[in-house]
């Protein structure tokens, strides 16, 4: 991690972190994987209206950094 | 998750990374009133995300035995090619948000705007039992800032603040985002 701003305290996650991230909520949330969840997203089949499945899509683009 | 009409603003900069950092380092001021939490930041993305290094950020509160706060957002950086000024050539716009506060039993209140998944208009969840009201209701909001969110928990929440200045800065930060917003409402189409 590194910091990205002159404020302390903003942290920018490359995407190996930022997948692990979103890997150990999805886990929480769904018991499936990032690569699985992203799959599901994807195909438009979680329930939105699920606050913690709502939070969980939020990280997304953690986990599709480019590079 | 974004959508090509809907947008914020916050300040503007001349460069990505400038817009960026004007961003971010503001929310991280405001932030500071609160926790020393950091702020986790996917800037290589399309759209870019932010959320707590702490999740849920546990505080404190007069109001309930624990708050477990939880600030998510998405948002895109833009290149304005026919701004005049070169400072004001890249912006930063918000593009969906979801700031959840949770009390002991579970969810208390939820802001929301994701256009781009169901509810098009910026929204509030309201749990517990108050009927007629129910959890899966879409309440119309305007749009909410972090640092709102923050004031309520500072001001009428009693979460202790870390620092004298909090109203201060919160209110800096936010003038910042007033100036710059480009929109501050949006009327639900219930089609």
């Amino acid at each position: 991690m590194s910091p990205i701003t002159a404020e302390p305290g903003v942290q920018q996650l490359t995407r190996a972190e930022g997948r692990e991230l979103v890997d150990r909520e999805s886990r929480q949330v769904l018991g499936v994987g990032v690569d699985d969840f992203l799959c599901r997203y994807d195909a438009g089949t979680l329930d939105l209206d699920d606050e913690d499945v709502l939070g969980l899509v939020m990280l997304v683009p953690f986990a599709r950094q480019d590079g | 998750m974004y959508s090509a009409w809907s947008c914020w603003c916050r300040l503007p900069g001349r460069t990505a990374d400038a817009a960026r950092e004007a961003f971010l380092a503001p929310l991280r001021r405001c932030l500071s009133c609160v926790t020393d939490a950091q702020l986790y930041a996917a800037p290589s993305g399309e759209p870019e995300a932010l959320a707590l290094s702490e999740n849920p950020l546990l505080l404190n509160s007069t109001v309930l035995p624990t708050v477990r706060l939880q600030l998510r957002q998405q948002y895109r950086l833009v290149h304005n090619t026919t701004a005049v000024r070169t400072e004001e050539r890249w912006h930063v716009s918000t593009t969906a948000y979801q700031y959840r506060l949770d009390g002991e039993r579970g969810e208390v209140l939820s802001w929301h705007w994701h256009p781009a998944a169901g509810v098009s208009y910026p929204h509030v969840h309201v749990s517990g039992d108050v009927s007629p009201l129910t959890r899966r209701m879409h309440l119309p909001t305007g749009r909410v800032s972090i640092e709102s969110v923050l004031r309520l928990l500072l001001a009428e929440w009693g979460v202790p603040p870390r620092r004298d200045d909090w109203s201060q800065v919160l209110g800096e930060a936010e003038s910042g985002f007033l100036e710059h917003r480009r929109w501050s409402g949006h009327s639900p189409d219930y089609g």
